[in-house]
C-alpha cells in the first residue's frame, strides 16, 4: 500500500515571548500512515500528542522536520492556499464538536463546501449518502444547541468527510461523549475506515485506541513503541495497550 | 487582608481591564468637563455683559441641568455593562476565598480611583475648553473679547458634588450586583447556549407600515401650522416604526435572504447572514436606541445651527424695518398726533432716518372655504389648515409705499399671499364678492404678520370706505374681540445698535408717558434677545450632541466588545474547519460594518424624510431659508458620519484584535 502521511524528524521547541524558557514538546517524531490505515496516537497530558497533530493538521509548523502528504511537503504549501489545503485534504473531528451555534447542523456540515465555492445542488448530493450513514437525516434542520453529545459528533463527522479527505484527524473524538454514544462514533469510524478511509485518532482513551489497526505511544516528545493489531479481537488489543501504558509509566522513567 | 493589598489589587484590576476601562474613563472625563462648562458658562459674568448674554445664561443653567441627568443615565448604564463584562472575574476571585465584603471594598477603590483621575483630568480639560467655548460665543454674539481665564468655583464645586453621588451610586450598584449572584453563576456568566430568534412577520409588516405612515405624512404636509400636530404624530410613528423594524424587520429580511439558496451558500454570504441573525437578535434594540438618538442629534443639532446662522434673515423677515411703531388709536387724527411726536423725538435725539413709510390697515382672522373666507368666533384645531389672518389696505396707501400707479374700481381687489397662495379668481367675504384683478408678487413687509403662524393673504381695496365697511361687519363677528383699523409707522435709521437701543427706550416712555395707545418695535433691541435665545439653543444643542454622540458610541463600542470575546470562539472553528485568515477578516469587517452603519443609515433616511417637515416648522419661527437649512443638515450628517467613522476604525480593530488573538 502506497504511504499517505509521512512524518520525518520532527522537532518543535516553544519559546515563550520574551525570550528565556524554552519548552521542547516534541523532539525526535518520525511515522508514516498507509492509505486506509486507521491509527492511534496515545500518550499522557504533555506529552506532545496536541503540538503533533497540530503540525500534522498544518495548524501550526515545526521548528525542524518535514509533513509529506502523498508526497508533497507541508511545509512548501503557501499561506495563501493553507486554508483551501486543509479544507480540500484534511477533515477534522475535535473533542469538543466545534460545530458553530448560528448554523443549523445541515448548515455546519455545508460549511468547508461553502468555503471551498460548491453550488448547492452538489452539497446537497454529497450530504445525502453521508447523512443516511451516519443517523442524521432527521436531525439536519435541528440547531447543534438542540440535539445530543453524540448527534453533534456525528454532524462532525459528517462534516470532515463531506469534502472526501484524503486523511480524517481526529482529536480525542470520544473525550466529550457518555459511553455509548463513544461506542456509536467508534463504530462509524471502523466502518468508514473499512470503506477505505484513511482515519488518524489522537486519543487518551484506551477503548478508544482499541478499536484502531495500529497504536503509537508518544512520550516525552518521541514515538516511544507501537503496536499492530494483526489478528486481534478488539479486546485482546485493548489488553495489549493496557500493558503497554503500565510499562510506560512505570518502566518508561529511567531515561 | 490589607489596605494595601487592596489598593494594589484595584489598580491592577483596572490595568488588567483596559479595554473596557479606558473608553470608560474618557467618557467620565468629557461628561464631567462638559458639565463643567455649561454650568460655568451659566455663571460667568463675561456672558452677562454679552448681548442677549442673559437669556443665555438662563437656556445655559437649564442645560446644566439637562447634562448632568443625562450624565447621570449614562454614566449609569456604562459602568453597569462593565460590571456585567466581570463577573466571571469576580466569580474567580469569589472561589479564591474573597468574601463579597472584600470585593466591595476593592470595587470601592476602583471607584475612586476612576472618580479621581476623571475629576481631575475632566475639570482640567474643562477649565481649558471652557475659555475655548466662552471665546467662541463672544465671536457667535459679536461681543467684545475678554483674555484672561475666568475658573467658577461654584462650578467646580457643583461638578465634585453631582460626580461624587454619581460614583457612589455607581458603586453601590455594582455592590448590588455582585451580591445577587453565587459564584458558581458568576463563573459561567454567559456561556448558555442561545436559540435562533423568531420570525414575526405581523410586528415587521405593522413597523414597515408605522414608518411608511410617518415619513408620508412628514412630506406630504403642506401647511406649516398643521405640521406642529403632524410633526409628534410622525415621530412618534416613526421611532415606533424603528423599533419594530430593526428587531422584526431585520430578522425577516435575513431569514428571506437565508431562504434564498444561490444568495446563501456563498462563502461571503455564508457566515455573515447567519452571524447578523443572532447579532440582531442581541443587538436590535441597542442599534434601534442609536438611530433614534442619532436622528434626535442630527434634526436638533441642525435646525438649531441653521436658525444661528440664518438668524440676520429671520430678524429682516420679523422686523423689516429698524423701528416700527403701531397705533391703536380709533381716530386717525389722534394716530397722526402720535407718529408726529415720535418724528419729533427722532429730531430731539438726532436720530437719522434713512426712510420712513406709514399706512392704515385691518387685520384679522377667517377660514377659507373654496373662494369664500368665512369669519367666526372661536375655532377648534381641524379647522387650523382653513385658517387665514386677512390683511386690508387702501390702494392709496399701498401705492405710495410701493411706488405703483395702480387704480381700482369698485369690488376689485389686489391679492398677495404670503405663506398658502391663494388662487382664486374671486374672493367672497361677507357676502360681497370681490373681484381679484391681480395677484401680487410683492408686498409691504410687515412684522405683526410674519409673527403669525397661519398664512396671512394681503388684500388690497380701492378705497378707504370700503375698509371701513369690512371693520363694521367684523364688530357684527367679533364683538369686544374686533381688531381695530390700525396705523403703521416704521422707518429705518444708520444709528449704531446701541444708540438705536436708547432711543427705543425713549421711544417706549414717550408713548406711555403721553397715554397713546400703541407700542413699538426695535430690530436692535430684539435681536439682544433673539441672539441670547438662538444661540443657547444652539450652544445647547450642540453640547447634548456631543454627548449623544459619545453615549452612541461607547454604547457600539462595548456591544463590539463584547460580541468579540463571543465571537472569538466561532471564528477559531471557521480557521479549524478551512477558512483562511483573510477570510476571517473580511467576514468580521462586513459584519461590524454592517451593524455600525446600519443606524447610521437609518437615521439619514429618517432625516431626509423629516426635512420637509422640519422646513416647514422652521417657517413658523421665520426661518424660510430652505437652502440653509439643507447645507446645515448636510454639514451635521458630514460631521458626524466623520465621528461615526473615526469610532468604526478604532472600534474595528480592538475587536478584531480580541477575535484573533
Amino acid at each position: 500500500m502506497a504511504v499517505l502521511l509521512e512524518a520525518k524528524c520532527l522537532k518543535k521547541i516553544y519559546t515563550t515571548r520574551f525570550g528565556g524558557n524554552q519548552v521542547q514538546a516534541l523532539s525526535n517524531v518520525s511515522f508514516s500512515v498507509e492509505q486506509g490505515e486507521y491509527v492511534a496516537i496515545m500518550g499522557e497530558s504533555g506529552s506532545g500528542k496536541t503540538t503533533l497533530l497540530n503540525i500534522l493538521a498544518a495548524l501550526d509548523k515545526p521548528t525542524s522536520g518535514h509533513v509529506l502528504l502523498n508526497q508533497k511537503s507541508l511545509t512548501d504549501v503557501k499561506e495563501r492556499e493553507m486554508a483551501a489545503f486543509r479544507r480540500d485534504n484534511l477533515g477534522f473531528v475535535f473533542q469538543d464538536f466545534n460545530l458553530l451555534d448560528t448554523f443549523s447542523l445541515q448548515d455546519n456540515i455545508f460549511l468547508p463546501l461553502v468555503l471551498g465555492g460548491k453550488d448547492y445542488k452538489e452539497m446537497k448530493r454529497r450530504l445525502l449518502p453521508i447523512a443516511q450513514k451516519l443517523g442524521i437525516s432527521q436531525l439536519l434542520q435541528k440547531y447543534p444547541y438542540e440535539v445530543s453529545g453524540g448527534q453533534k459528533q456525528r454532524a462532525a463527522v459528517a462534516r470532515a468527510l463531506i469534502t472526501n479527505p484524503q486523511l480524517v484527524l481526529a482529536d480525542e473524538p470520544t473525550g466529550a461523549l457518555d459511553s455509548r454514544a463513544a461506542d456509536g462514533l467508534l463504530r462509524i469510524f471502523h466502518e468508514i475506515n473499512q470503506e477505505g478511509q484513511t482515519i488518524l485518532m489522537v486519543t487518551h482513551s484506551t477503548k478508544a485506541a482499541s478499536h484502531a489497526g495500529r497504536i503509537l505511544f508518544v512520550k516525552d516528545g518521541e514515538v516511544f513503541h507501537q503496536i499492530y493489531r494483526g489478528s486481534s479481537t478488539n479486546e485482546q488489543m485493548y489488553q495489549k495497550i493496557s500493558d503497554t501504558l503500565t510499562l510506560l509509566a512505570t518502566g518508561g522513567e529511567q531515561r | 487582608m490589607t489596605k494595601r493589598f487592596f489598593l494594589r489589587l484595584a489598580a491592577d484590576n483596572i490595568k488588567k481591564n483596559k479595554k473596557t476601562y479606558i473608553p470608560y474613563i474618557l467618557t467620565c472625563i468629557l461628561t464631567i468637563s462638559m458639565y463643567y462648562i455649561v454650568k460655568s458658562l451659566s455663571l460667568n459674568p463675561g456672558v452677562e455683559k454679552m448681548i442677549g448674554g442673559t437669556t443665555l445664561m438662563q437656556l445655559m443653567f437649564l442645560g446644566s441641568w439637562i447634562v448632568a441627568l443625562f450624565a447621570f443615565i449614562f454614566l449609569f448604564y456604562t459602568n453597569s455593562f462593565l460590571v456585567k463584562r466581570r463577573r466571571k472575574e469576580f466569580g474567580v476571585f469569589n472561589i479564591l476565598g474573597m468574601e463579597k465584603r472584600h470585593l466591595s471594598i476593592v470595587l470601592g477603590w476602583e471607584t475612586l480611583y476612576v472618580a479621581l483621575i476623571s475629576l481631575s483630568a475632566g475639570l482640567i480639560f474643562g477649565i481649558a475648553l471652557d475659555k475655548a467655548m466662552f471665546l467662541l460665543i463672544g465671536k457667535l454674539l459679536n461681543a467684545e473679547i475678554v483674555l484672561g481665564f475666568f475658573i467658577a468655583p461654584k462650578a467646580l464645586a457643583a461638578a465634585v458634588q453631582l460626580f461624587a453621588v454619581i460614583f457612589v451610586l455607581i458603586w453601590l450598584n455594582a455592590i448590588c450586583q455582585i451580591h445577587v449572584s453565587n459564584p458558581i453563576e458568576l463563573l459561567q456568566a454567559g456561556t448558555a447556549g442561545e436559540k435562533e430568534p423568531k420570525t414575526k412577520w405581523l410586528m415587521a409588516v405593522i413597523g414597515t407600515g408605522c414608518i411608511a405612515a410617518g415619513y408620508y405624512m412628514a412630506i406630504t404636509v403642506k401647511d406649516p401650522l398643521a405640521s406642529i400636530l403632524v410633526f409628534f404624530m410622525a415621530v412618534v410613528l416613526v421611532i415606533i416604526g424603528t423599533y419594530m423594524l430593526f428587531t422584526a424587520g431585520s430578522i425577516v429580511f435575513l431569514k428571506m435572504l437565508r431562504k434564498n439558496k444561490r444568495y446563501y451558500y456563498k462563502t461571503k454570504h455564508f457566515t455573515s447572514v447567519s452571524g447578523m441573525i443572532y447579532c440582531m437578535k442581541q443587538n436590535a434594540v441597542g442599534l434601534a436606541n442609536i438611530c433614534v438618538l442619532s436622528t434626535m442629534v442630527l434634526v436638533m443639532v441642525s435646525s438649531t445651527s441653521s436658525m444661528m446662522v440664518g438668524m440676520e434673515d429671520i430678524l429682516v423677515t420679523r422686523y423689516p424695518e429698524d423701528f416700527t411703531v403701531y397705533s391703536n388709536e380709533t381716530e386717525l387724527e389722534k394716530g397722526e398726533e402720535m407718529f408726529d411726536r415720535v418724528r419729533n423725538l427722532q429730531k430731539e435725539q438726532g436720530l437719522q432716518v434713512a426712510e420712513e413709510k406709514q399706512y392704515t390697515f385691518l387685520s384679522f382672522m377667517a377660514f377659507q372655504n373654496g373662494n369664500t373666507f368665512q369669519v367666526e368666533k372661536g375655532a377648534s384645531i381641524s379647522e387650523f389648515n382653513a385658517m387665514n389672518a386677512l390683511f386690508f389696505i387702501p390702494l392709496s396707501d399701498y401705492n405710495k409705499i410701493m411706488g405703483e400707479n395702480k387704480t381700482l374700481h369698485e369690488g376689485e381687489i389686489l391679492l398677495y399671499s404670503n405663506r398658502q397662495q391663494y388662487n382664486e379668481s374671486v374672493l367672497n367675504l361677507f357676502g360681497k364678492e370681490y373681484r381679484v384683478v391681480e395677484k401680487l408678487d410683492d408686498f409691504i413687509s410687515n412684522g405683526s404678520m410674519a409673527a403669525n403662524m397661519e398664512s396671512t393673504q394681503f388684500i388690497v381695496v380701492p378705497k378707504m370706505e370700503e375698509m371701513n365697511e369690512i371693520y363694521a361687519r367684523e364688530q357684527e363677528v367679533y364683538g369686544e374681540m374686533t381688531s381695530p383699523i390700525r396705523q403703521v409707522y416704521s422707518f429705518d435709521t444708520e444709528a449704531e445698535a446701541d444708540e438705536q437701543r436708547q432711543f427705543f427706550d425713549k421711544l417706549r416712555s414717550l408713548i406711555r408717558e403721553e397715554g397713546f395707545s400703541g407700542y413699538s418695535e426695535s430690530r436692535a433691541a430684539a435681536e439682544t434677545d433673539f441672539i441670547g435665545l438662538y444661540g443657547g439653543f444652539f450652544f445647547i444643542g450642540i453640547f447634548l450632541g456631543i454627548l449623544f454622540v459619545m453615549a452612541t458610541v461607547l454604547i457600539i463600542y462595548y456591544k463590539q466588545i463584547s460580541e468579540g470575546y463571543d465571537d472569538k470562539d466561532r471564528f477559531a472553528i471557521m480557521l479549524k474547519v478551512g477558512m483562511s485568515q483573510s477570510e476571517v477578516k473580511s467576514s468580521i469587517h462586513s459584519q461590524v460594518l454592517t451593524v455600525f452603519f446600519l443606524p447610521l443609515l437609518a437615521a439619514g433616511v429618517h432625516v431626509i424624510a423629516a426635512f420637509p417637515l422640519m422646513s416647514r416648522l422652521l417657517v413658523l419661527l421665520n426661518f424660510s431659508n430652505t437652502n440653509l437649512y439643507m447645507a446645515c443638515t448636510g454639514i451635521c450628517f458630514l460631521v458626524f458620519t466623520g465621528m461615526y467613522v473615526l469610532i468604526y476604525m478604532l472600534t474595528a480593530r480592538t475587536y478584531y484584535r480580541i477575535v484573533s488573538s
